[in-house]
């Protein structure tokens, strides 16, 4: 077996160094924004995620090890196994991103990410402290291991993938060539993937090749008419990363607790962010359709009234 | 990260990282403080944040740095923050208004929110306060009343 290296461990002082240029080009631009409470808080949650992943990892580590017993092939370390991993890791990452959106479980892990009101390189780095008591490595990490990939391939991967991910948290990059845009998940879809315009919710979840939103009908472009506002549906109005890491958590323990039914614990605990059982509250789908028929009202009274200019003798623009 | 030596010095260096990056973020500069241009845009703000929010009658803090404003129906108090260099909005429902207190010039509302659960902000006068203390308090009352369920 390769010993093979950390790349997350080697790109730490290359995201160091990237977050200083990218902060001096903001100051000397304007093309970014930075703003020390929010930097730190997404900071100190980069720092808490490498902790608790040092802490709590071995439960993830113990389940691949315990796995790799029943993987259906053993596909060892030809270079071209590295290759298939990096695809297949990223069309897992994926499928796990879509349903940390769509399942409150994993969003309560996953807003951390998005609590940002700002997207900048610092954002990237803002991630949760207690993924791995979610499990989502059992239901989304399992696949490539009992596949035969060894799992020391898979984590490097998936570190790579990671690795990647950094660079488009930035506002500093508006588009790249055609071709790249076409094919990668560049910082424009990106931007769109952290936006709460309606029209950007729940769109774009690829990691690296963002042909997989373009396969399963989750794709949507940044619109040079429609800038992005980034931040979740209900901004947090604090830089506490205790506050930022639990909120969520605190959140599907109280609905839980008042829930009049068994179905209505399962839809406060696993049913979409939002959920309520008189759907009283803001969830994606509700807030597009209101978005969708206040666009349709308005387009209707923009027909109206251009018609009525018509009948009037108004010359049209 | 096997070697606890390694493990040690990327935590302490990953400290002293964080610390330079946002001292050298407050030494650049180039952000503003969030301040609210007046009540019609802070209901802009509350309109792009909540969809289908319709704005009724608001209320500006004396340092410009919140705002109260109505629905029209009075289904929802809207409430916009500025923190930082950006805004936070709510749409309050009567069941996440706990309780509203004045002093003098000065109204606390307290929410049941995990993240924002107490908010303090000055308005112009003590008769402004106390008006829109009243109408708080009135909303939370009355729209609690109203989905009461019959005995």
């Amino acid at each position: 077996m390769p010993n093979l290296p950390d790349p997350i461990l080697l790109a730490i002082p290359v995201f160091v160094a990237l977050i200083i240029a990218e902060m001096i080009y903001a100051r000397a631009t304007g093309r970014a924004q930075f703003e020390p409470g929010d930097t730190a808080a997404s900071l100190m949650m980069g720092f808490g995620n490498t902790v608790s992943g040092i802490v709590l990892g071995f439960v993830a580590i113990g389940w691949f090890v315990f796995l790799e017993r029943f993987a259906i092939f053993e596909i060892g370390y030809a270079w071209w196994a590295f290759v298939l991993a990096f695809v297949l890791d990223d069309f897992v990452y994926y499928w796990a991103h879509r349903f940390a959106h769509t399942v409150r479980w994993w969003w309560a892990d996953h807003v951390v990410h998005h609590s940002s009101q700002h997207y900048n390189l610092s954002t990237a780095l803002r991630q949760p402290w207690l993924s791995p008591l979610t499990l989502k490595f059992i239901f989304f990490g399992s696949w490539l291991v009992l596949i035969g990939f060894p799992p020391a391939m898979v984590a490097f991967v998936g570190a790579l993938n990671l690795v990647y991910q950094f660079w488009i948290h930035t506002e500093v990059v508006k588009t790249l060539p055609a071709p790249i845009e076409a094919v990668m998940n560049t910082p424009s879809h990106h931007r769109v993937h952290h936006a709460t315009n309606p029209r950007y919710l729940d769109r774009n979840y690829a990691g690296v090749f963002i042909v997989w939103d373009k396969m399963f009908g989750t794709f949507e472009p940044e619109r040079a008419d429609e800038p992005c506002r980034y931040g979740i549906v209900k901004n947090l109005g604090t830089n506490n990363p205790w506050v930022i890491s639990m909120h969520e958590w605190w959140g599907i323990i109280k609905d839980v607790r008042s829930a009049k039914s068994p179905s209505e614990v399962l839809g406060y605990w696993l049913g979409p962010p939002g959920w309520s059982p008189d759907g009283s509250r803001d969830s994606s789908k509700i807030i597009k359709a209101r978005w969708a028929a206040l666009q349709a009202a308005g387009a209707g009274e923009d027909e109206a009234r251009s018609g009525d200019e018509r009948a009037q003798g108004v010359p049209a623009e | 990260m096997d070697d606890p030596l390694i493990l040690i010095v990327v935590l302490l260096v990953s400290a002293v990282s964080i610390t330079g990056l946002v001292l050298l973020n407050r030494r650049l500069g180039g952000w503003t403080p969030a301040r609210l241009d007046g009540v019609d845009a802070a209901a802009r703000r509350l309109g792009d944040d909540v969809i289908g929010f319709e704005p009724g009658e608001g209320v500006l803090a004396a340092d410009a740095g919140a705002a109260l404003i109505e629905e029209r129906g009075g289904k929802r108090l809207g409430l916009v923050l500025a923190r930082g260099d950006r805004c936070v909005t709510r749409a309050l429902r009567p069941e996440e208004i706990i309780a509203i207190t004045r002093e003098g010039a000065t109204l606390t509302l307290h929410l049941a929110d995990f993240t924002l659960p107490r908010i303090v902000t000055t308005l112009e006068d003590e008769p402004t306060a106390a008006r829109w203390a009243d109408r708080a308090t009135r909303f939370t009352t009355q729209t609690r009343a109203d989905h009461a369920e019959p005995a």
